[in-house]
């Protein structure tokens, strides 16, 4: 009996410490705040979402989604939303502020975040977002115009900066999201 | 994981009859009616439909573009009516608001959206439709000329092979104002990913009882169809408290000791990875919450 008990305890006993973000990020905020992800929210649960402004489809629709769940979880609820953008060339914070005010986005407790492209990139990484530049066109004018294809994830952090669940963004329902964040702490 | 691929706008994109009107032209068949009609189509959603504009046989229905900023790139969506009786090809779509215009397909390849440009021209059968719609396939407005803010409305026109050009006045708004889901995966449940289960149980459950529930043998039994499962209360008491001595696991009797869950794991935790494994392995039929596992964990 022994034998298998101490067996068990050995393999299992390295892995003791929680999962969490072990790696702090150093971003922007749509305000031109310099801020640390996540430590700079330790405290509010999170509802982060994957966007590019330039997105023409599903960032829209996602951040609609999350326009509905702010809604939906009422002022009293002091769940942070993140915005980070997959695109930091050409989303800076005055951009991210511009979509901010044509999308209908309340910046009092939703930021929009952006950084330099290795921060950023490490930090997809360590969340398993994905995304590629799709396409790209050049204009007469030399301007260039891509999009990026990406994952579709809204992620929901807890007070502690640990992720409880993920949802596909576009098919976001705001009655079941909110549920998670209730239980949650 | 990540890869970084550039195509450039060369011949593969030039050669498609459907895309790529450079300008905004004006039509002599200027025809933008608006009508309200109650929509019949669907008993559940009785919408008022909206006729933006028609040319020919073709009705253009319920068109509009997303707000973006002046340089930036705007979705637009309609749904295509032929309610002629000869088929019509959409052979391109144009707007005096940006430089050019495409129409694109999103595709969910293992959740990555991803965004095809449409190479062959749009045939609508006669009495058929095509819905553009978010989450499908959308037009996109590239370059635009100026800001597109919610309220304004776009000149967009769209040229068919029999019908000729319609041209088009849509209002631009925000996608949470128009009650349109992206269905493109109906059918599918959507489930959230327990993602903390999913994590404890690597950490902790997966050396002995395996990835796939297998178990190990004569030594650890297996989750995976587990009867075990089924009684809600014996297994959150296992997870919490362990159990050593006999037990019988679908016919089979197993003798070892499971350590319980260890106690840097609170009872969230606990609970998650109790509903990971009853969800993944059992039958799914109950679930264990915090409270739960308070009150069947021995003090």
């Amino acid at each position: 009996m022994t034998v298998f008990a101490v067996g068990c305890t050995l393999l299992t006993g390295a892995c003791s410490s929680g999962p969490d973000l072990e790696n702090s990020f150093s971003l922007v905020d749509e305000q031109g705040n310099h801020v640390q992800f996540p430590e700079s929210y330790r405290g509010r649960k999170l509802v982060l979402s994957f966007i590019y402004t330039h997105c023409p489809d599903v960032c829209l629709t996602t951040t609609a989604r999350m326009i509905e769940l702010r809604e939906r979880l009422g002022e009293e609820n002091d769940a942070m939303f993140l915005s980070i953008t997959l695109d930091p060339r050409r989303d800076s914070s005055n951009v991210l502020r511009e979509y901010a005010r044509i999308q209908g986005i309340d910046t009092r407790n939703w930021h929009l975040l952006t950084g330099d492209k290795e921060t950023l990139d490490s930090l997809f990484d360590r969340m398993d977002v994905f995304y590629r530049t799709s396409f790209m066109q050049h204009g007469d004018d030399g301007t260039e115009v891509y999009f990026l294809d990406h994952s579709d994830i809204i992620a929901v952090m807890d007070s502690r900066g640990i992720v409880r669940a993920e949802f596909k963004g576009t098919e976001l329902d705001p009655d079941e999201v909110a549920e998670v964040i209730d239980e949650i702490s | 994981m990540r890869f970084h691929r550039e195509f450039g706008s060369g011949a593969g994109l030039s050669s498609l009859i459907l895309l790529l009107l450079l300008t905004g032209c004006s039509s002599e068949k200027k025809r933008n009616h608006g009508e309200d009609k109650q929509a019949g189509k669907s008993a559940a959603t009785a919408r008022t439909e909206k006729k933006t504009c028609i040319a020919g046989n073709i009705e253009i229905i319920d068109m509009w573009l997303s707000p973006a900023v002046k340089g930036g790139t705007s979705g637009g969506y309609c749904t295509i009516r032929n309610v002629g009786d000869q088929p019509d090809t959409l052979l391109g779509v144009s707007s005096a608001e940006c430089s050019s215009v495409q129409i694109h397909e999103m595709v969910d390849v293992k959740g990555v959206m991803t965004m095809r440009e449409l190479k062959n021209p749009v045939v609508i059968a006669p009495g058929e439709t095509f819905t553009l719609k978010p989450g499908g396939h959308h037009l996109m407005f590239m370059g635009l000329n100026r800001e597109l803010g919610a309220g304004r409305q776009a000149r967009v026109q769209m040229r068919f092979a029999n019908a000729g050009d319609a041209e088009c006045s849509a209002p631009v708004q925000r996608p949470g104002s128009v009650k349109q889901t992206a269905d493109a995966s109906s059918g599918e449940k959507k489930e959230a990913t327990n993602t903390m289960g999913m994590e404890v149980y690597a950490r902790y459950c997966r050396t002995c009882h395996r990835e796939d529930g297998s178990g190990v043998g004569e030594i650890f039994p297996p989750l995976a169809g587990s009867d075990f499962l089924k009684d809600k209360d014996r297994t959150i008491d296992v997870i919490v408290n362990g159990l050593s001595g006999p037990v019988t696991v679908n016919g089979k009797e197993y003798n070892g000791v499971m350590s319980s869950l260890p106690s840097i794991y609170d009872n969230e935790q606990a609970a998650a990875v109790i509903n990971y494994v009853v969800e993944k392995f059992g039958d799914g039929s109950w679930d264990a919450t915090a409270s739960d596992v308070e009150a069947i964990r021995k003090k």
